[in-house]
């Protein structure tokens, strides 16, 4: 028994050995890329080449989601951030998904909403709707009122209703920047139709100062926890996403911000029941292109342009983990054909397997590697080098990694204001292979489990209301 | 064990390598933000003498005496020449910043970094510098100017209305996209947009639809032009024509709109019945009634909004929203009336 204990541990620390270098050698690679990238840019002035685009002639309009589900606290506030954005031409659609609070309430209170009559086109399925709002006040906001179906039946329904050729859609506790639709349509606009879906990246906003729904003071958190969220997107958008964004290989736009393409939405059917609605749309546009043999693009703007609210207690965090984790195996279950098909191009050959074998299966083998390393200690010399070896190599992979994301970004992009935060950043991004990690990863497997045991809910966390 | 210390010294070449990297960067950071303080600094020294002078009220103008104060007196011209308005004041700026920042902005120009010449062709529009013309001709011809940087030169040349530019766009180095035809020809002289319709037909796709919009964009009376891409074989141009005079609100004779309302193309009965709004006949409601039940939903839209436009539209929704026997065509009457009913 003892024996195959020792050589289960022996031949699961060899994986584990080989999966990490595997991964870092990869990681490195996109690092390198898009260092290179940056640094090309780094230097352009930051508002000019958008100035262009106020004009409304050139403009195409936008209609933006928000899905709403029991968002009382938070949603007069986002709504009203929305309304003061810098673009020539849009509308901004409320979904009340059947909250049972008060938000309807809140919101008709505060905009002094009036029921309309607007014809539907019904292009996707969505739960039925009971009534359209409009302000008199503000006539570009709309708000629709519908029986309770989910996230996706209420972007769905939105989508529906909508009336512009771009739809973008926002978590209700997100705060946008004013231009961040100037820098996100933009190469839109400009690739005349080149580009079906773009991103912007998301930043957290926890202990930043935001007046008004806006963003006057970019600052860091006090608290440990959401200090390594920071990093975590850091790591996430500097180094994933724009090594796959240059290559056309991105596989979520993020559902806190991203705008899309209207018909080629519609045509891909709209949103999907799932907890990762976002990453599957992606992947089902990906697909349509790739089906259509038509060559669309879909990317992602290094700038930060939406601000988020970061869950602050550990019991938030697990549930958001689990739940990110469970969407991304649900996803990447639903188009599993796609992998290693080389019908899908770069996507199939090289995307997917990197959302399997990195994205996915990460978590479960870093668990793995840590039960080795704590009981390989108890096992004699040879076990204890093996321990070693693997802490090394995690300690690579996690906090060097990281490490250098932070730095990366203070080469190029540096939004944080202050030396301190600098400083603050880097230490607590080498401790992450020994608390943040181990972690995350345990959280993550719970989101496996999950997804095997299909759990349905929304998966609000608590909101102090970012942009109240 | 072998593997074990190979993973450890690549551990502490990294770990050296960071902390360096690190060291570094805080040491930057901390000089970056001191600048940035005494760049705020000069910029609040030199924001009322520089302000009198652009204004007029004042002849006597401290020169900058270092690459920082340069670089405030920079920021804050841009920030003036965006801010004021007024012929004589905009004058004055251009005067002063080809006179005293001309050869810092060549340098830029000349820079091996595409950011930095971006900017500074970012700061020869802002503050009109057309001494720079020459410059930037190099710029444009040289073998290293890049996508990016031809649609701004180009679009530059537009605003100083530089006769050049009309073959610059027929010809373009790289492919121009329909956005970047619509920024160059909406900086463009009613003289330099005439002599690119001269050549209309040698333009690349792309830049005959932004074109055609822009007249629409630009309320220009071009009557004739458009009367005659009407007739064009090309779809999206007939369609990009009927958009424009929708837009203009130029009257087009039932007998030829009705052509355009029965296309078998939803894009052009669409722009048809935005323009058969403008028009103003009566003659027209029939026509447009039979659209209230298109098969396509857009279209619906745009003819019911139509007859709402013309005498006597609304008595006509009324009826359609009562007896028409389409479902769609009653629905979209509906909408259109509002609260009425």
């Amino acid at each position: 028994m003892m024996e195959a204990w020792r050589s289960f541990l022996w031949v699961a620390g060899h994986i584990v050995l080989i999966y990490m270098v595997i991964v870092l050698l990869f990681y490195a690679f996109l690092l390198v890329v898009s260092f290179i990238h940056l640094r090309r840019v780094h230097r352009l002035d930051d508002w000019e080449p958008y100035e262009e685009l106020l004009d409304a002639s050139y403009a195409k309009p936008v209609s933006i989601l928000v899905p709403a589900y029991n968002e009382e606290a938070g949603i007069v506030g986002s709504v009203r951030s929305l309304l003061a954005i810098e673009y020539p031409e849009y509308e901004v659609i409320v979904i009340n998904d059947g909250s049972t609070d008060k938000t309807l309430e809140r919101l008709i209170e505060h905009f002094h909403l009036q029921p309309v009559y607007r014809v539907i086109r019904r292009q996707l399925a969505a739960k039925e709707i009971k009534a359209v709002y409009q302000s008199p006040d503000y006539p570009h906001l709309f708000v629709l009122d519908k029986e309770n179906g989910g996230k996706a039946d209420a972007l769905n329904a939105g989508i529906n209703a909508s009336r512009y050729p771009y739809i973008c859609s926002i978590d209700g506790d997100s705060v946008l920047e004013r231009r961040a639709f100037l820098k996100v349509m933009k190469p839109m606009l400009e690739s005349d139709g080149e580009i079906i879906a773009s991103g912007g990246s998301v930043r957290i906003a926890n202990g930043c100062r935001i007046e008004r729904g806006e963003i006057v003071q970019v600052g860091l958190s006090r608290r440990p926890l959401v200090i390594m969220q920071t990093i975590e997107y850091l790591r996430a958008f500097l180094l994933g996403r724009l090594g796959l964004s240059r290559h056309n290989l991105l596989l979520i736009v993020s559902g806190a911000f991203g705008v899309f393409s209207k018909p080629w939405m519609i045509e891909a059917g709209g949103y999907a029941d799932t907890a990762g609605e976002d990453m599957e749309l992606v992947v089902r546009l990906h697909r349509l292109a790739r089906e259509k043999n038509e060559a669309k693009k879909i990317i992602y703007i290094p700038d930060p342009v939406c601000w988020t609210e970061a869950p602050e207690t550990y019991g938030d965090l697990r549930r958001q983990r689990r739940r990110w984790h469970r969407g991304l195996l649900e996803s990447l279950w639903m188009h599993r054909s796609m992998l290693f098909n080389p019908k899908y191009g770069s996507i199939g050959l090289l995307s997917l397997p990197y959302f399997w074998f990195i994205e996915l299966l990460g978590p479960v083998v870093e668990l793995i590697g840590y039960i080795v390393v704590v009981f390989s200690l108890f096992l004699g010399s040879m076990y204890v080098e093996l321990a070693l070896l693997l802490l090394t190599v995690s300690v690579l992979y996690g906090s060097f990694l990281s490490a250098a994301a932070v730095l990366l970004e203070e080469w190029t992009e540096r939004k944080f204001p202050n030396v301190s935060d600098l400083v603050r950043l880097f230490f607590f991004s080498l401790t992450e292979t020994f608390w943040y990690r181990p972690l995350t990863a345990w959280w993550r497997c719970e989101g496996v489990i999950d997804a095997f045991r299909r759990k349905k809910q929304w998966g609000s966390i608590k909101r102090k209301g970012v942009s109240a | 064990m072998m593997a074990l210390f190979s993973a450890l010294a690549a551990t502490v070449v990294f770990l050296v390598l960071l902390v360096n990297l690190f060291l570094y960067l805080v040491v930057r950071k901390w000089r970056e933000n001191r600048r940035q303080a005494e760049l705020r600094a000069l910029k609040k020294r030199f924001h009322l003498p520089l302000l009198r002078y652009v204004l007029g009220e004042e002849e006597d103008l401290p020169l900058p005496s270092s690459p920082l104060e340069r670089e405030a007196m920079m920021e804050l011209l841009d920030h003036f020449a965006s801010l004021l308005r007024g012929e004589r004041v905009q004058e004055r700026i251009r005067t002063l910043a080809e006179k005293h920042f001309q050869g810092w902005l060549r340098r830029r120009l000349s820079s091996r970094y595409w950011s930095e010449r971006m900017n500074a062709l970012f700061l020869i529009e802002d503050l009109q510098m057309k001494a720079m013309l020459p410059e930037m001709e190099r710029l444009y011809r040289s073998d290293r100017v890049t996508r990016g940087e031809e649609a701004k030169l180009l679009t530059i040349f537009a605003r100083f209305d530089y006769s050049p530019v009309v073959a610059y766009v027929l010809e373009p180095k790289y492919e121009l996209t329909e956005f970047a035809y619509r920024v160059i020809f909406g900086h463009m002289s009613e003289r330099l947009l005439r002599q690119v319709e001269q050549r209309f037909e040698e333009l690349p796709r792309a830049g005959k639809c932004a074109f055609v919009d822009m007249i629409g964009i630009r309320r220009r009376e071009e009557r004739s032009f458009l009367l005659e891409l009407l007739a064009s074989d090309e779809l999206e141009l007939r369609v990009r024509a009927l958009k424009a005079m929708a837009e203009i609100g130029m009257p087009l004779e039932a007998e030829r709109l009705k052509q355009h309302l029965c296309s078998p193309h939803w894009q052009e009965r669409l722009m048809a019945a935005r323009l058969a709004g403008k028009c103003r006949e009566e003659r027209l409601l029939p026509l447009l009634y039979e659209r209230l039940a298109d098969r396509s939903f857009v279209v619906r839209s745009e003819a019911a909004a139509a007859i709402a436009r013309l005498p006597g539209g609304r008595t006509t929704l009324r009826a359609a929203a009562r007896t028409a026997s389409d479902r769609y065509a009653r629905d979209m009457a509906r909408q259109w009336l509002g609260g009425e009913e």
